[in-house]
């Protein structure tokens, strides 16, 4: 398993390539060296124990921290920065009181200057197919938790980013709230044909969800396995009882037992 | 859908609405009440001790002075609030500037914050004198002195809603390619409004109160000046009459924030009256 990264390095410089990329805080090592690739229109999922890094790793991909060492890169230049060509989702909806959903999915088009009739349209449209159009003049206090997260992930899809993260977008609802919000999250990201890489500590929705499925290690954070999740698409919440499923369930529980994350 | 929500929301307004009028009979009888019997007991202690009118006149006394001295009393008035408006206006604007200045850079924060608060610990009626000396005698002076009296709870308002922005809602906004002062402007200050508006809240009912201050020592115009003048001549009842101008217009004046912040923040919990959940 030790190979795998090192192969996957090499892959192409399209899409998002991590070469060697490690943080640290002063003395703590937070995680690294990981190098990974991902393709273009796929789904990434990152499943580790807490403090793993895995937030860490997300926000070295959004640019809003740089890595200590190793080099972060996305369709071929260096991510050092905010590029504005993702979409960030995290567990917290972090919409604004005072803006109707519709105005808080248009923020990001505001701050670009390009809120246009073009991007208004989009942004309703978008809550449409997340099912909350009906809601689009409401306030985030109208609104329940799920609906909220929708809203939010309209938001990070609006200005059309090639990459969308999201960081624990579903630990704050309920079971059955984020079962749907996996199921929607799976038909979005396909419609919208974005490269999205997520990130859980749910074994099961990171394989649901994953084209590609990476197991991190307690900290300092490296990577413990890398498996292909290749059932076809759409996936159903049904998978979740296929023996091939549960088999990718066991696999990635196993290397948790082993680390002592999850005592068997 | 959005039937449905809408449906709920009207009923329940109108569920609020029919609470609404025993509910205000109930909160406001209490008050009246106990002001009745303040007013009836004040009365009766000065009829029946023939308190003389220059000690103590009695509320019916100082009704009739009102009623009789009302334009003096009214043109008084606009002096007073031009001075206060004024004061308040330069405070408001100065106060967030400053505050927003603090919020924003470190080192601006270490050199001015404690002389705001040295500033704001002296007490401000014994320098009203020194206003006269410095600016002299007249509006300038009034003006300033509702300024020092109102400012520092702006500021300090405005620098704490705006320090209370959420840091992962910036981080979120930096993603998005936003600039520090489109951060400012759609995210820090909005947020902030709630917190200014307590800050505004606390000062504008402390603006006339300077204003009158400032009139003391120097003016020959406004509410405070007719007051001075009437305690001076022992005209008690008038000296009354212009406290109840007074305090009539810092009430009304904190209504009007009042209502401002609630067409200005509807979003904001405190002016959620629909939603209780």
């Amino acid at each position: 398993m030790a190979a795998a990264p090192a192969t996957r390095s090499a892959a192409p410089a399209e899409g998002i390539v991590l070469d060697e990329v490690s943080k640290r805080y002063g003395e703590v090592h937070a995680f690294g060296p990981v190098s990974f690739s991902i393709e273009d229109g796929t789904s990434l999922s990152i499943v580790g124990p807490s403090g793993c890094g895995k937030s860490t790793l997300l926000r070295i991909l959004a640019g809003l921290e740089p890595a200590t060492s190793g080099r972060a890169s996305f369709a071929g230049k260096a991510v050092e920065r905010p590029l504005g060509d993702v979409g960030l989702v995290f567990q917290r909806d972090l919409l604004l009181d005072w803006r109707t959903a519709l105005d808080n999915v248009l923020l990001p088009a505001e701050f670009r200057g390009t809120n246009d009739r073009a991007t208004r349209e989009r942004a309703a449209e978008l809550l449409e197919q997340l099912g909350v159009g009906g809601f689009k003049d409401s306030y985030p206090w109208q609104l329940s938790g799920g609906m909220r997260q929708r809203v939010a992930i309209a938001r990070a899809l609006v200005c059309r980013p090639a990459m969308l993260l999201l960081d624990e977008p579903f630990s704050a609802l309920d079971a059955l709230t984020r079962d749907q919000m996996n199921v929607l999250l799976q038909d979005i990201s396909r419609q919208q044909n974005v490269t999205t890489v997520l990130i859980t500590h749910s074994i099961a929705e990171a394989v649901f969800l994953g084209d590609r499925v990476l197991v991190m290690s307690g900290r300092p954070g490296t990577i413990l396995d890398d498996i292909d999740v290749s059932f076809a698409r759409p996936r159903k919440l049904s998978l979740r009882e296929d023996a091939d499923f549960t088999a990718i369930v066991r696999r990635i529980r196993i290397h948790f037992e082993r680390t002592g994350v999850l005592v068997g | 859908m959005s039937s449905v929500t809408d449906t709920g929301r009207t009923a329940r307004t109108r569920a609020v609405a029919a609470y609404r009028m025993p509910d205000l009979a109930i909160s406001l009888l209490p008050p009246i009440l106990s002001a009745v019997l303040v007013l009836a007991v004040w009365e009766g202690f000065v009829r029946l001790n023939d308190v003389p009118a220059y000690l103590l006149p009695a509320p019916t006394l100082i009704l009739t002075v009102l009623i009789e001295r009302f334009d003096l009393l009214m043109r008084q008035l606009g002096f007073t609030a031009m001075a206060s408006a004024l004061g308040f206006v330069i405070a408001l604007v100065s106060g967030i500037a400053v505050g927003a200045a603090i919020s924003a850079s470190r080192i601006f924060d270490r050199a001015v914050y404690p002389w705001l608060v040295i500033s704001h610990a002296i007490p401000k009626v014994v320098i009203a004198p020194l206003f006269l000396v410095w600016f002299g005698f007249g509006m300038t002076s009034e003006v300033l002195f509702v300024v020092v009296f109102t400012f520092f709870p702006i500021v300090v308002n405005t620098v704490a809603g705006l320090k209370s922005a959420d840091p992962e809602m910036l981080q979120l906004a930096r993603s998005m390619t936003a600039s520090p002062l489109q951060s400012l402007w759609k995210i820090k200050i909005p947020g902030a409004l709630p917190t200014i508006f307590a800050g505004i809240k606390i000062s504008i009912t402390m603006a006339p109160v300077g204003a009158v201050i400032g009139e003391f020592v120097a003016s020959n115009v406004g509410l405070g000046h007719v007051l001075i003048q009437a305690v001076g001549s022992l005209e008690t009842p008038l000296a009354f009459a212009a406290v109840v101008v007074i305090s009539i217009f810092g009430i009304a004046i904190w209504y009007a924030a009042e209502a401002i912040e609630r067409l200005s923040i509807p979003w904001h919990a405190s002016q959620r009256t629909a939603s209780t959940h």
